[in-house]
């Protein structure tokens, strides 16, 4: 072992750091084609009409190369148009969150009036910023992709229902032409939430080039079960369709998509073309996750979004629905999600991740995570008192898994009343492990009746900040004492997490290894000496990156 | 039943199909609760339709009997009694061994075991496996030679003959008994001379022991009883001419003499059968006379089977020889608890609770362990069964219910719960009562919900669990269910929930890729618990796939070099080697006798002394897995490193998740010993957390595994096939076709039967029996139980071998990419 460990540890980080996602090309194209591919002059003429003045472009990873070429071209533009010296254009990079999703947060740091959403988006509604979406032109390779097609699809009266990402959905009308001998072909276009389900509030959306939207088609009219989509009056029911998707779409979305057709979603990978695409995960996996949110006692609400519409009603929502199951949260936001961020928590039982529903949920394929992640919908699954699973539906949006009929309600309150006041619930059975788990910890009877209100003056307040983890430790270090007993219970509050550090955990803090040391040499008749810890010197100090040591 | 000394619980445990539910009918008839004339084919016991069905028994059932005795049999009992009156709590269990775990369940509740033996077959691998398990949990034996009937109908033996095959099986009985020796119980073999062994025929309704024949004896020839006793068994003769009793089997002139035991036992009912079964009419009524039986009127118009049958029943009444023997020889609970207190109780034998166990102290601390569950009329609700053991047990009381991962001081798996009804549990029915004392067997209501299967209630906070019970059968053989309608999941989750209440061996669980599994003991154990499921616990059409084998992944080497992997910030490594467990110590864990509950010292004394290992290796396991009991095992072997303790947790809870989850195709790991032998940590708390360190743990284990040359393991039943010599060819070659292995081919002594004892991987064991009964022509059945895990030839990791196709179709199934990672996935270079 000497040998290993005889160079002292590495303490900076040395590897790359790993992207998630983007392939960055390192030329930026000519000016001209720059100009077109960003449709720049419709964007400076938008511009121009709603007079914004600070402009924030927004870039995933992959196009971050084209940024400074674009905005110079776009400042361009604006001058073109007799647009002055006042009008200020910010580049935006590295998302807090997911590249589909309007980074909100970083347009308000430069304070800007209008967010250009750059590349793959998801068209989810944001809360404040003004938005225009440009959607870019991916490159494809139109001649395979038909040939693909034909390949996939040999009848050609099959009913096939064309939807691509975003920067490729200017080629779906010319796929369609190229289509002509396929008489049940349909094709779909953006749509705006703003359009669909209108709110004076909302901060105005637009779509750049305007053509390719509902606004402008007259065909297009209804708005489709596939997520910011609309698509002409179909045929015959949208089960039956065949899917052709151009583009990759990410895990959750492609589990959604298969969910509303019959057969498996063809899919055009524009930069692999000739790659089987690989499959999504079965949605009995899912179900498997589900039923072990059932079995969990606290759940971890795991933010992963910030400037989503109604993610905060969201969040709500779900604690008022977790603590009416009598199960304990915590709302945690750590930034970008990752299996090492998220096993810190080793009191959570699972997490549900709220979060964008293209690159916000995570899909936990190779089971790298510690703990079983479940989206918002599934929890309410699992939350109801009956299983409910395999209706075929499997919803990521927000507005819809918060109107879902809910009838845990009046069911809970018959059970309540059967307990007497000291007696404990029973535990339920947990499919996934067989066993009996008891994954109620705040319904102890009544005193959970008066918990909850605690609970929620508590939590009130809480937007999206890890809540009330401050108090819930003091309390933990004033009862900590009474050697894990019920102490915590029948209390104001009650931590699970106070009870974890309490009950499950070998190391209890410094000097906890002394104790130890004492109990297994007692026989030896102490003298007391050795009850005595170590003595405390000053140590190392400074941050991770570099410590000083000693007097300096 | 608050005279505690005067009861006995006891089970009926034997092979499958040597008669434990008819002769248990015979002693429900002496209570009056079937008719004579009923018993003996009614089988009482079975309760549920497809038991009556199929003959079998499937679940225990227990019945609580009265049994007066004389005075002067209640002055032989040597152990303290009061009055004459006894209650007998019996336990009728089923002999298959799929469903060997409700013998386990009963044997926990019982004192003393009545074993039943057929008198043409012999001692079975069912015997012995059931037998051992009594005698493992401190249960006294008293034993009974079925089927007598058989004996003298069918096979004509002689008397001496007859001698001789009870004189053998009783050695055999005896052999079995002595191998299992345990000091705090004593010697418990059986002997026909002191009473502890009963000859009969259960379907007959008789049965007979050595002491009955001589307390009628003793009388006529005014001798001691229990001299006459000892002298009715073994080489002892009586010399009609001189009237003298002699241990030499001819008299003065070489002629020789007839065995006490045939001439004054068997003669007389030789003599019945004789003349009842060749029509010596005439012979009848004075044979009658002389051994003081009379008939009653429409009983006298009886011929052949039915008058020895009734005749056989008036002379030598099964219940009485039975009784007498449970009641002489069997402990009662204020016995029996003295002995086995030590060991049913987790805590320290010098607790409150130990105390009240060990005196069977009705007003102790109440521990009362509850077995098993038993379903009621009402739909998904059951009672709980089980025994007091300390304290009383009221309705109405509140107690603290201690699932079997209740630690004392922690909170998980307990609850506290009153008790809504105490009642007695009489077969198909139930009593209600008010109190039941320590001693006594009981069913609860309103505690089912609180428990899966079995569970300690206590009212002490200090109380350690009972022991929680270990099964001889493991649940190898799963099959996973679906629902023919979505609508219908709610039902099946329940109806998996009732199906493993209501069975303690069968499991449930959820595989990898989101399909409910069942998993059994075997085949039939298996089509019992879905026959159940689809039409009584769920009550739904289910779809249900072929069944599959549980696997276990392993090591076969230690790793051929230090496995290391980095925390994702690359600022803390561990450094590990996994090893192969000796098998030895993988029976040690499974069986408990290693077990994370013992103390960490003892613990490693007995690694040291019985396993070979080094005593500061054993002192250091940080933990087991998986669910923190498997049999893999985590050492530390670090020197003096800074902060190790404060990333235990981390490690325990990384290992937890990577032997649940194993790096070959998910299965559990088994046998596999992970020495720490190294670890780098940052020096700011912060960057070693559990974020860091969890991943990093699982990601060194797997690598770790990875280069120890993985293996494979499967089950492996023990199968036992008795058959004709003229079917041991097809025997043989259906067990060739299957991998099977053989262990033993040997004739039974005085009949043509061979018994042949083989292995058989489970994996090849469907349609086993279907096979073997085309190959014999119907002549063989096999009984087959889970053994061992054996580990499979060549490696996982080449699709080339047999278990790397089974690897590969696994994986598949899962939906995982088929080939194995390699090691270097989960490796980091230094």
């Amino acid at each position: 072992m000497s040998l290993e460990t005889a160079a002292p540890p590495v303490l900076s980080t040395q590897t790359a750091y790993y992207r998630v996602s983007g392939r960055p090309e390192t030329e930026a194209p000519p000016l001209e084609e720059i100009t077109s591919q960003y449709y720049l002059g419709d964007l400076a003429q938008e511009i121009k009409e709603k007079e914004y003045k600070r402009i924030a472009l927004q870039f995933p990873d992959s196009l971050l190369p084209h940024s400074t070429v674009v905005a110079s071209a776009l400042i361009e533009e604006l001058k073109k148009k007799g647009l002055g010296d006042d009008i200020l254009v910010f580049v935006l990079g590295d998302t807090s969150y997911s590249e589909c999703c309007v980074d909100e947060i970083a347009a308000q740091h430069v304070n800007a009036d209008v967010v250009v959403h750059i590349g793959v988006a998801c068209l989810n509604p944001v809360v404040h910023s003004p938005v225009i979406y440009l959607f870019g032109q991916g490159k494809l390779n139109l001649d395979l992709c038909v040939q693909i097609f034909k390949g996939k699809v040999p009848d050609t009266s099959s009913h096939v229902i064309i939807v691509a990402e975003t920067p490729y959905q200017v080629y779906v009308d010319q796929l369609k032409e190229r289509l002509a001998e396929y008489t049940n072909v349909l094709t779909t276009v953006p749509i705006l939430s703003s359009l669909t389900s209108p709110d004076p509030s909302a901060p105005s959306e637009t779509i750049i080039p305007g053509s390719l939207t509902y606004s402008t088609s007259t065909t297009h009219t209804e708005a489709s079960p596939i997520p910011h989509r609309a698509h002409p009056q179909l045929q015959t029911g949208l089960q039956s369709y065949i899917l052709f998707h151009l583009g990759i779409p990410p895990p959750p979305a492609q589990l959604q998509l298969s969910t509303i057709f019959s057969t498996p979603p063809i899919i055009f990978d524009p930069e692999a073309p000739l790659q089987e695409a690989s499959g999504t995960v079965p949605l009995a996996r899912r179900y498997k996750t589900m039923l072990s949110a059932r079995a969990a006692s606290t759940i971890g609400i795991l933010v992963n979004t910030l400037s989503l519409r109604s993610s905060s009603e969201l969040i709500l929502s779900l604690q008022q629905l977790i603590r009416d199951a009598g199960k304990k949260h915590y709302v945690v936001a750590v930034g970008k999600p990752n299996v090492a961020k998220l096993a810190n928590f080793d009191v959570v039982d699972v997490w549900v991740v709220v979060g964008c529903a293209r690159g916000g949920m995570i899909i936990d394929r190779e089971g790298e995570y510690f703990k079983p992640l479940v989206t918002p919908f599934e929890l309410k699954l699992a939350l109801k008192r009956d299983i409910v699973w395999g209706a075929g539906e499997w919803i990521l949006e927000f507005d819809k898994v918060m109107n879902l009929k809910d009838d845990t309600d009046d069911e809970q309150e018959d059970e309540g009343e059967e307990a007497a006041d000291d007696e404990d619930a029973p535990p339920e059975f947990d499919a996934v492990t067989g066993r009996y788990v008891a994954s109620r910890p705040l319904s102890t009877a009544k005193s959970a009746r008066k918990l909850h209100i605690d609970v929620e003056i508590e939590n009130s307040d809480v937007g999206v900040t890890a809540s009330g983890n401050s108090k819930v430790s003091s309390q933990l270090v004033s009862t900590g004492g009474n050697a894990g007993q019920l102490a915590t219970r029948g209390s104001q509050h009650y931590s699970t997490a106070g009870a974890f550090l309490q009950s499950k955990r070998f190391w209890k803090g410094l000097g906890s290894d002394f104790a130890d040391d004492d109990e297994s040499s007692e026989d030896n008749n102490g003298t007391g000496e050795r009850r005595q810890g170590a003595k405390l010197e000053i140590g190392r100090k400074g941050i991770a990156r570099g410590y000083v040591s000693g007097d300096v | 039943m608050n005279k505690v000394t005067n009861v006995r619980n006891m089970s009926v445990i034997a092979h499958v199909d040597h008669g434990k539910s008819t002769l248990t009918d015979s002693l429900v008839q002496r209570a009056g609760i079937i008719s004579a004339a009923k018993a003996g084919e009614a089988r009482f016991t079975d309760t549920r339709q497809d038991e009556q069905d199929r003959g079998i028994t499937i679940k225990s059932t227990a019945i609580s009997l009265f049994a007066a005795m004389n005075d002067d049999d209640v002055k032989d009992i040597k152990q303290k009694t009061n009055g004459n009156e006894f209650l007998i709590n019996l336990i009728d269990s089923p002999g298959h061994v799929d469903f060997s775990s409700e013998v386990t369940a009963a044997l926990r509740v019982t004192d003393g075991a009545l074993v039943v033996v057929d008198c043409v077959e012999g001692v079975c691998v069912q015997t012995e496996t059931v037998l051992r398990q009594a005698l493992g949990e401190r249960i006294k034996p008293v034993c009974i030679i079925n089927k007598v009937d058989r004996a003298l109908l069918e096979l004509q033996v002689t008397k001496e003959d007859l001698y001789q095959s009870f004189a053998r099986t009783v050695e055999s009985v005896n052999v079995i008994i002595a191998t299992y020796f345990d000091k705090a119980l004593g010697d418990v073999q059986v002997y026909p001379d002191k009473g502890t062994i009963a000859f009969g025929s259960g379907l007959h309704g008789w049965a007979f022991t050595v002491r009955q024949f001589a307390v009628k004896y003793s009388k006529k020839f005014g001798v001691d009883r229990n001299k006459m006793m000892e002298r009715l068994w073994g080489d002892n003769y009586f010399n009609p001419a001189t009237k003298k009793w002699t241990k030499n089997g001819t008299d003065a002139k070489g002629k020789p003499l007839e065995r006490a035991f045939n001439m004054f036992i068997l003669d007389p009912i030789f003599r019945i059968f004789d003349a009842i079964m060749n029509y010596k009419k005439d012979q009848i009524p004075t044979l009658l006379e002389k051994l003081e039986i009379s008939l009653k009127g429409d009983e006298k118009e009886l011929e052949g089977k039915a008058l020895l049958k009734v005749v056989m029943r008036k002379f030598l009444p099964a219940a009485d020889a039975l009784l007498e023997m449970m009641v002489l020889h069997l402990p009662s609970p204020v016995t029996a608890q003295a002995y086995r207190a030590e060991s049913l109780y987790e805590g320290p034998a010098d607790d409150e609770c130990a105390i009240g166990i060990r005196d069977c102290d009705p007003n102790g601390p109440l521990m009362l362990y509850v077995s098993k569950m038993v379903p009621t009329s009402d739909k998904g609700r059951f009672y709980a069964f089980g025994r007091v053991f300390s304290g009383t047990v009221k309705s109405g009381m509140k107690v603290r219910i201690q699932g079997p991962n209740y630690q004392p001081g922690k909170k998980e798996d307990l609850f506290i719960k009153a008790i809504q009804r105490t009642v007695l549990m009489m077969g198909r029915f139930i009593e209600p009562i008010d109190d039941v004392p320590a001693g006594n067997i009981v069913g609860l209501v309103g505690v089912d919900q609180f428990l899966l299967k079995s569970g300690t209630l206590t009212t002490s906070e200090s109380a350690h669990n009972l022991k929680v019970m270990k099964f001889s059968v493991s649940p190898v053989v799963e099959v996973a269910v679906e629902v023919k309608n979505a609508n219908d999941l709610p039902k099946l989750v329940e109806g998996l929930k009732r199906l493993s209440k209501s069975d303690p061996c069968v499991l449930t669980k959820m595989s990898e890729s989101g399909e409910h599994i069942v998993a059994g003991t075997g085949e039939l154990h298996l089509e019992i618990c879905l026959k159940d499921l689809e039409e009584d616990h769920a009550g739904i059409p289910l779809k249900i796939s072929p069944p599959v084998v549980a696997y276990r992944e392993t090591v076969s080497a230690e790793s051929s070099m230090t496995a290391l992997s980095k925390s994702p910030n690359k600022h803390n490594r561990i450094f590990v080697k996994a090893a192969p467990l000796d098998e030895e110590v993988n029976m040690a864990i499974e069986t408990g006798k290693v077990s994370p509950r013992d103390d960490f010292k003892a613990r490693a004394r007995i690694l040291a002394d019985e396993f070979g290992w080094d005593v500061t290796d054993g002192r250091k396991i940080w933990c087991f897995g998986p669910d923190g009991t498997g049999a893999n095992l985590v050492v530390d072997q670090t020197k003096a490193v800074q902060y190790l303790n404060e990333i235990k947790d981390s490690c325990v809870a990384a290992f937890q998740w990577a032997t649940k989850e194993g790096p070959i195709f998910g299965e559990n790991l088994r046998g596999v010993r992970v020495n720490i032998l190294d670890v780098v940590l940052h020096a700011d708390a912060i960057h070693r957390g559990g974020g860091q360190i969890i991943p990093t743990m699982r990601r060194v284990v797997y690598a770790a595994t990875l280069l120890a040359e993985p293996r494979i393991q499967e089950p492996v039943f023990l199968v036992e096939i008795q058959c004709p010599e003229s079917a041991i060819g097809g025997i043989y070659s259906v067990l060739n076709k299957k991998r099977g292995q053989v262990l033993s081919e040997e004739q039974r002594p005085g009949t043509p039967l061979f018994t042949v004892k083989a292995y058989l991987p489970v994996n090849e064991s469907f349609g086993f029996t279907g096979e073997l009964r085309q190959a014999t022509g119907g002549q063989a059945f096999p009984q087959m139980v889970f053994d061992h895990w054996a580990t499979m030839g060549g490696s996982p990791l080449d699709p080339s071998t047999k278990p790397g196709q089974i690897v590969a179709e696994a994986r598949k199934r899962h939906g995982s990419k088929e080939a194995v990672p390699g090691y270097e996935e989960y490796y980091d270079k230094l």
